[in-house]
């Protein structure tokens, strides 16, 4: 046994939420908001937050229920006005702010006379969360390797050449890619333009190789790129063979010239730019003259070339030789510059010859040149910059292979290199992760990545396109994270320093450079400064009025980024956002899963106290916007405009979603109503777009969140209830108690040690039903533990802690339920939820088999008086309960007799306690609804037999036995209000009065003199609540009245009864009435009256009634007790189920509960059931079930009760025949409860009534008094029978054919024939439908000439309908049909 | 046939006045067993009659929401109680019982003054306390009848004085029967039927299974003598006689009345003569909105069309 009977109180969270607010979290809102300014800045509203004090509430729980008033007390505040020019003070004073609303003892607050439950909202915990992108496309390598289709490399051509692809010659496939290999240049036309492509589409080719990473793949696609290249030497009419040590040159060539280029320009272009300023227009006009050369194509000969590229080396000679004086130093530029040297050295030492001679085999066709121009990023770069680059590139013809086949160049070089590479190893395959940092106050802030296409033209020229990280702070605002900090001030330097994954941002690192000028890293990506150079909206982020993390969101950030800022640091800081990058591109790269958001560790629960907090919060931002709006100007001081405090929390009470209307039912229902968790909300999540995950059970709801408690339907999974055992921790997550496990014994001294979700986490802990021997040692050898939301078995060594009841996985209603063990999840959970739905009844009794939470839930439900302290009874009446205190004081108690709940069941208190017993504190005095004895009895025992009967309990239907009606076993208490609003001004004035023309003398009888009903009244259908006169104005009088009144003055005003009747089927006695007066100046007048009407419902035909396990029914039929069938010792059965009602929903718990109960009610014995028994041993419920049977057969010497054939099965009787069923049947004592879908709520008729203005047809529902459906299928079902005449009279006169229906109903009164029907409304809306298309539609009518002709004659169907016919439709009231 | 006798095996009393009381009949030819047990299972738990309180009147009371000063429990409390009173009488006629009682008391069944012929099975039935020295008085309505007639049933107006109890006339509370073969020496099969009889005390087991006994008696002796009710008879002589008037079926539209009389008419359901003929002067002037001019121009054209006097 290893759990403690002792539950904490089930609304602990709610009393204690609001006790912290009360105590302190006003305290801190008030501080908060202690100076405002106006706009002027010359008045102050000081407030001393400090010198609160609430005064006493006007009205008792109970009179503010009566009165439809509030349960509040005023909060009031010293506030001081002052003038800060004069500074003088204003005003001073005790101001009350707002009327705040109290909650009572119970946990429920009193607003507008209907008790409400503020429910707990369970929310994303502030704090930073790093998921994986879920609709980003994982970018496939292969595809970005090779470009799709040839025709995309259209825009490399020369304008004007001609593109065919021919389908009759098919290129010989190439491997990698299809699409490109059926593609092909037509190289019967035009060789030369055919070798721009081919050069233009192996460069590409080359491109995408050389970006895999992977390095075999790499050598296999080169090989086949050669491969391909030498297949196809012809198109790209190399003059020679290629052989193969020629290709491959070619490839690096092509390779290091980009990289070069790029690289050389760009430190050039800086240097250059910075302090020669001069050269540049001399470099703008070689950069012309090179730029203005005509058509590249083909007047670019190799003779221009030459002269260009003679140029071009004097150019660099020279501006070498400048940067050789200025920077000989600089450390950065040592490669590039010696490297230069040696190309230009290589150039000068006469090896143009051997270069020629390459260059010529290469170069003679000019078009391989082209090829670089066209490249994109390369055309910007020559776009823009220099025309030098053609030398080098000449020049370095040779130079590659040197360069790259040396090792020490390589080592040289390397960190040119090395960063290029590990980038692209290191990021090329990341994944997509998205951070988002949650903040207590502030928008959502999320750093994600985003393609950036400005790169820096250090990068390798060919990628046209980079992720870098943005930050964001709205759907639009957005930004990279660079610009943010950098334009907070800091710098390259000092950003790479603190980031661990600086190349992912910045090519070098900045330690490796020792110059001044470059002692900046080299950013990856442009960032021009303008962007940064002034603050933007950004900065925000960083202001705790925006941006407030709050205690729990700087836990959470530290936890989650091992960070150890001070706890107090409420707002978002550099180091956060470093830290925030560096695990975001951690993940991204390598690819672990993100945060869970649906484990609890990151939700937290924000309850009452939390939310009011909040609200204070907004209701006093709202004041300081609008205060600091306005300048105050007359003396009198904008105090009004602190009402705004006073509206928000209003509006918060009565219309948030969390502000809820309370489930009243019955005592489990209101218990569990305040305990709920819900998902929605302000602040939660949206119902409209929530993943399935959000809705999931959770590993880390064990003991927290039951898994069973929740609605059907769309809020499934959001609505949650708390377990048993479950408390909120000060930071708002949900703890579990455990017991430490030490070396397999299990310490059970002291409290239980309470863990929330992400501690349990790191521990192994056990099941509460694995069982203990009797000095607290685990027994089992193995024994099946969680560990990391994972289950696995270890030795009882090994065990560090073990829950500490079974029943503190779930919720109170789902631990209410015997053996749901053994029933499904599905089924569990309906028969938790309907034991919030049943009816108290008016005799309950407790349950046979209860699991012994039922006392607990009794006493904390709030249903029940109990004893403030203790004492002996005094007396006891009806009315209180008095109670004679140790200390002398007598304390009256004051019960509620037949007072409605929100549910309109009834709450009724009986005396429980009797004359001169000692009485304890906290006991309970009385029965509540649904309480019985102390204990928790929504139902009733009855005798269940699980067998067909007549077909009468197909389909879930059940039979019951009469005797449940007449000995009210199943009879429940409802009382309904009635508003009557008497109204009253300008245009109607309403008058209540007994003195109602027209009517007989038994229909008033039973008002009194101001036309109220009587207290005690039996009123049926029709029966006048209240009579109510009004004055009939002038349109309603009959001509000759209206002539009477002209000649004789104003005296002929009729009246016309407007009296409030009780609606149709509905009738009960007249328990209550409450008048609501306004004093005007003469006399009081009545406004609003209440009438309570209560009624007793026996259970009858239609009735839902529902066991615990999720088994429901409707009644199909009452039978009487002799028809029923009867045990051995002749006792009817009760309920007829059907046995087929339980194996396919799999509730098996209702037969061992029923079986116990008949055993319990044999022995006259109830049990108390803990689930999960079978710690005791293998199927120990059954053994126990048959044990106990088997015990109350030889006690009562009855032996039919247990057959050990077929235990648990009984021989029964048919009732109307006498014999026995052919097999033994399972009988027994089961728990049923009535629900509150009842018939006479339901049930409804309509023959004729109100209709919908727009559609003109029926309106549907019992409250509208509409029609029922006649839907797509039952028309169907009509037009499969053909029945054609009644299908075109529900098509027409029963809807929307208005003047049909007025004519067919003139025609029944008077008893003619039914006239035709006329044209619906929705033919005439689908027709004007046409019509808006385009189609031109019309109506016509034929009638016939003579015999043979007949003429056509064109209808406006839409005219027909004249409104000056004043025929109205039909309303329910006979008596405005004119004849 | 051999004669059958019936023998009461055991007779006691079983916790809260109900009595329990086993009998058999023996030598019944087989399967006889079954129709008679049957028959008296049936007849016992659906047929026999008893005696209930089934409304009383409180005083200073209303309606059974409310509550007295001075006593445990509610009205509705108290009904309740009272619903599990077990009388027992003589007569099967309307009765009256008085309760009066001060307190500080508790009050029980027996504290019920009843008339001679009904007696109280359960005297230590709880019905209520009385804290204080308020005086309780109630007035109990009993009656006698078969099954059970429920409160919320009847919307008569008498009910409003007296607060209406569910009765449950019905004296048996369950009925079992067993039958046994019996092999006699010749081997002939032979049945012995056990009845199983509990009452609520109201009558004994034996005098349930006499009076159910004469019930069935006097239902097959009515049907030995077969008398056919006449009421059928007479409804036959009522559909052949022909309406004797022959303006019953003309319309009343046809006597041209004006608006309002018409409307009233119609409004009554007098669609033919035939239906205001039915009505006297009276009783028509009793119709809404139809006045003593309405009247006398109904009356005037009913003369001068038809020749109608109307009279009564």
């Amino acid at each position: 046994m290893n759990y403690s009977t002792a539950l904490p109180d089930f609304i602990e969270m709610q009393r204690v939420s609001f006790c912290w607010f009360i105590a302190q979290g006003l305290n801190d809102e008030l501080t908060m908001f202690s100076r405002i300014h106006d706009f002027s800045y010359n008045t102050e509203y000081r407030l001393f937050g400090q010198e609160y004090s609430l005064v006493k509430p006007v009205y008792t729980i109970v009179r503010a229920k009566k009165l439809a008033a509030n349960y509040s007390v005023q909060l009031v505040i010293p506030l001081e006005v002052r003038n800060k020019k004069l500074n003088s003070v204003r005003y001073f004073g005790q101001f009350t702010i707002i009327n705040l609303p109290l909650m009572t003892t119970t946990a429920t607050f009193v607003i507008n006379g209907c008790e409400r439950v503020i429910v707990s909202q369970i929310i994303r915990s502030p704090g930073i969360y790093f998921e994986k992108n879920k609709n980003h496309r994982k970018r496939k390598q292969f595809k970005s390797q090779v470009l799709g289709h040839a025709s995309k490399l259209g825009s490399f051509l020369p304008s004007g050449v001609p593109w065919i692809i021919p389908y009759d010659q098919p290129w010989k496939p190439w491997i990698i890619g299809k699409k490109l290999g059926y593609s092909k240049y037509n190289s019967n036309k035009d060789t030369k333009l055919d070798f721009y492509f081919y050069s233009l589409k192996s460069f590409k080719i080359y491109q995408k190789i050389s970006k895999i990473t992977n390095s075999p793949i790499k050598v296999q696609r080169i090989k086949l790129f050669l491969q391909w290249l030498k297949l196809n030497q012809k198109e790209f009419n190399f003059k020679n063979k290629l052989n193969l040590s020629e290709l491959s040159f070619l490839l690096n060539y092509w390779n290091f010239i980009f990289k070069f280029i790029i690289k050389y320009q760009f430190l050039y272009k800086k240097n250059f730019e910075e302090s020669y300023q001069i050269q540049e227009s001399e470099f703008k006009t070689i950069f012309k003259t090179w730029n203005n050369q005509p058509q590249l194509n083909d007047s670019f000969s190799l003779k221009k070339i030459d002269q260009l590229t003679s140029n071009y080396e004097k150019k660099i000679q020279f501006y070498h030789n400048v940067i050789q004086q200025q920077f000989f130093d600089n450390l950065m530029l040592v490669p590039f510059i010696t490297k230069e040297k040696k190309i230009l050295n290589l150039e000068s030492l006469a090896n143009r010859q051997k270069q020629k001679k390459i260059s010529l085999t290469l170069l003679t066709n000019e078009s391989i040149k082209f090829a670089f121009y066209f490249s994109p990023s390369l055309k910007e770069v020559f776009k823009y910059r220099s025309p030098k680059k053609r030398k080098p590139k000449e020049a370095k013809i040779k130079q590659p292979i040197l360069y790259l086949r040396s090792p020490s160049k390589i080592v040289q070089f390397k960190d040119d290199h090395q960063v290029l590479d590990s980038y692209k190893k290191k990021y090329d395959t990341k994944d997509f992760y998205t951070a988002t940092l949650i903040p207590e106050s502030g928008s959502w802030i999320r750093f994600g990545f985003q393609k950036n296409t400005k790169i820096n033209r250090y990068q390798y020229p060919i990628r046209h396109q980079e992720d870098e990280v943005i930050i964001q702070i709205d759907k639009i605002t957005q930004k990279p994270i660079l610009y943010l900090l950098k334009e907070m001030g800091l710098t390259d330097w000092e950003i790479c320093s603190n980031l661990k994954h600086a190349d992912f941002f910045y090519f070098t690192k900045p330690f490796l450079t020792g110059s001044l000028t470059s002692k900046q890293p080299l950013p990856r990506f442009d960032l021009h400064s303008d962007y940064y150079k002034n603050i933007s909206e950004f900065s925000h982020i960083f202001d705790a009025r925006y941006y407030r993390l709050g205690k729990i969101g700087r836990f959470q950030i530290n936890n989650r980024l091992n960070l150890k800022l001070n706890n107090r640091i409420y707002t978002i800081t550099y180091e956060d956002i470093f830290a925030i990058l560096d695990c975001l591109v951690t993940l991204s790269i390598s690819k672990t899963t993100g945060d869970d958001i649906d484990h609890l560790k990151n939700r937290r629960v924000r309850s009452v106290g939390e939310l009011l907090q909040n609200l204070f919060r907004v209701g006093f931002q709202r004041l300081v916007r609008k205060l600091g709006s306005q300048i105050n100007k007359r003396e009198s001081g904008q105090i009004s405009s602190f009402n705004i405090i006073g509206a928000t929390v209003r509006e918060f009470f009565g219309s948030s979603q969390l502000s809820q209307y309370m489930d009243q039912t019955n005592p489990l229902s209101s218990l569990t109503h305040r305990r709920r968790i819900s998902g929605l909300g302000p602040g939660g999540l949206d119902r409209d777009r929530i993943s399935f995950a959000v809705r999931d059970i959770h590993p880390s709801h064990y003991g927290r969140i039951c898994p069973i408690e929740t609605p059907e339907g769309p809020n499934v999974g959001l609505i949650a209830s708390l377990t048993t055992c479950a408390r909120v921790n000060k930071l708002g997550f949900i703890e579990t108690p455990f017991w430490r496990v030490i070396n397999g014994k299990v310490i059970k001294t002291g409290n239980p040690i309470y863990l929330t979700a992400d501690i349990e986490d790191f521990y192994k802990i056990a099941p509460a039903d694995i069982s203990t021997n009797s000095k607290n040692y685990l027994t089992q050898n193995l024994i099946p533990v969680r560990y990391k939301q994972d289950f696995i078995t270890v030795s009882p060594f090994q065990v560090d802690f073990i829950s500490i009841s079974p029943i503190q996985v779930v919720s109170v209603a789902t631990s209410l339920i015997p053996f749901f063990e053994h029933d499904d999840a599905n089924r569990a959970l309906m028969g938790s939820n309907m034991q919030r739905q049943s009816v108290p009844l008016m005799l309950s009794q407790k349950p046979i088999v209860g699991t012994g939470l039922e006392n607990q839930i009794a006493i904390d439900s709030g249903m029940t008086i109990n004893a403030q302290g203790a004492g002996i009874v005094h007396s006891v009446t009806a009315d209180y309960i008095i109670v004679k205190e140790y200390s002398g004081r007598k304390l009256k108690y004051i019960l509620q007799k037949y007072q409605r709940s929100n549910q309109e069941t009834c709450i009724n208190h009986r005396p429980i306690v009797w004359k001169g017993e000692k009485i304890k504190s906290g006991q309970i005095l009385t029965d509540g609804p649904g309480i019985t004895n102390n204990e928790l009895a929504l139902g009733q025992n009855v005798l269940v037999a699980y067998m067909p009967w007549q077909g009468y309990n197909f389909e879930d239907a059940i039979l019951i036995n009469e005797r449940l009606v007449y000995e009210d076993v199943f009879t429940s208490i409802h009382i309904e209000r009635y508003d009557i609003e008497i109204e009253q001004d300008d245009d109607v004035s309403e008058q209540i009065t007994k003195n109602i023309p027209n009517l007989s003398f038994s229909e008033i009888q039973n008002l009194n003199d101001d036309g109220i009903v009587a207290l005690g009244t039996f009123v049926k259908p029709g029966d006048i609540l209240v009579g109510k006169i009004i004055a009939k104005n002038d349109s309603e009088q009959l001509p000759e009245a209206k002539l009477l009144r002209a000649i004789f003055g104003a005296k002929a005003k009729g009246v016309r009864d407007t009296s409030f009747r009780m609606p149709k089927g509905k009738y009960g006695r007249v328990v209550d009435r409450v008048t609501f007066n306004r004093k005007t100046k003469l006399a009081y007048k009545f406004e609003k009256i209440q009438v309570f009407i209560a009624q007793i419902r026996k259970i009858k035909v239609g009735d839902k009634i529902a066991g615990r396990h999720g088994n429901k029914g409707i009644i199909s039929r009452i039978l009487p007790r002799q028809d029923m069938p009867f045990l051995p010792d002749g006792t009817p059965v009760d309920i007829i189920l059907n046995p087929l009602g339980v194996p396919s929903r799999m509730n098996v718990g209702q037969l061992y509960e029923c079986l116990l109960g008949i055993a319990g009610h044999k022995l006259n014995r109830r049990f108390k059931i803990l689930p999960f028994d079978e710690m005791y041993g293998p199927e120990v419920s059954r053994i126990l079930i048959n044990k106990k049977l088997r015990q109350a057969s030889i006690e009562n010497d009855e032996a039919w009760l247990f057959n050990p054939y077929s235990p648990g099965k009984m021989v029964l009787i048919d009732g109307r025949t006498g014999k026995e069923f052919e097999n033994p049947i399972t009988v027994g004592n089961a728990y049923m409860l009535k629900l509150i879908h009842l018939v006479d709520d339901k049930m409804h008729a309509r023959a004729t009534g109100p209709y919908s203005l727009i559609t003109q047809q029926p309106l549907g529902g019992k409250a509208q008094h509409g029609g029922q459906r006649f839907g797509e299928m039952e028309v169907w079902a009509l037009e499969g029978f053909g029945a054609a005449f009644t299908l075109k009279e529900l098509l027409t006169i029963k809807s929307d054919d208005m003047q049909g229906r007025n004519e067919t109903l003139n025609a029944i009164v008077k008893g003619q024939l039914i006239p035709k029907s006329g044209v619906p409304e929705s033919f005439k809306v689908l027709l004007q439908e046409l019509r808006s298309i385009g189609l031109d539609m019309s109506t016509y009518k034929i009638e016939n000439y003579n015999l043979n002709q007949h003429y056509e004659l064109e209808v406006d169907l839409i005219e027909t309908y004249d409104s000056l016919e004043k025929t109205f439709p039909p309303t329910s009231n006979l008596d405005d049909i004119s004849f | 046939m051999n004669n059958f006798y019936i023998k009461c095996l055991k007779s006691k009393k079983v916790e809260s006045g109900s009595i329990y009381g086993q009998f058999v009949i023996k030598s019944l030819h087989p399967g006889q067993g079954i129709t008679i047990g049957n028959l008296f299972r049936r007849v016992l738990l659906s047929d026999l009659g008893g005696t209930a309180i089934t409304g009383v009147r409180i005083a200073g009371v209303r309606d059974e929401f409310s509550t007295i000063p001075g006593i445990r429990e509610d009205i509705l409390e108290i009904l309740l109680n009272l619903k599990g009173i077990v009388l027992k009488s003589k007569t099967n006629d309307l009765k009256f019982g008085r309760l009066k009682i001060k307190g500080p008391a508790v009050v029980t069944a027996n504290c019920i003054q009843l008339p001679s012929e009904v007696e109280i099975v359960n005297p230590n039935h709880y019905i209520a306390t009385i804290t204080t020295s308020n005086v309780l008085e109630i007035e109990f309505k009993i009656e006698s009848g078969t099954g059970y007639k429920l409160a919320g049933q009847t919307f008569c107006k008498k009910s409003q004085d007296y607060l209406q109890i569910d009765a449950i006339f019905m004296p048996v509370q369950k009925v079992d029967f067993k039958i046994e073969n019996i092999y006699d020496n010749s081997n002939d099969l032979t049945e012995r039927l056990f009845l199983d009889i509990w009452t609520n005390g109201s009558m004994s087991p034996e005098e349930a299974v006499s009076s159910a006994s004469r019930f069935i008696i006097s239902f097959f002796s009515s049907l030995l003598e077969n008398k056919l009710p006449q009421e059928t008879k007479e409804s036959e002589n009522k559909t052949l006689s022909a309406p004797k008037n022959p303006h019953t079926n003309i319309a009343i539209e046809e006597l041209h009345l004006s608006v309002r009389a018409y409307n009233c008419l119609k409004r009554a359901q007098i669609n033919t003569i035939g239906d205001l003929l039915k009505y006297s002067p009276e009783k028509l002037q009793e119709l809404k909105n139809f006045g003593r001019k309405s009247a006398d121009e109904v009356f005037t054209t009913l003369k001068n069309k038809l020749g109608i006097v109307l009279s009564n």
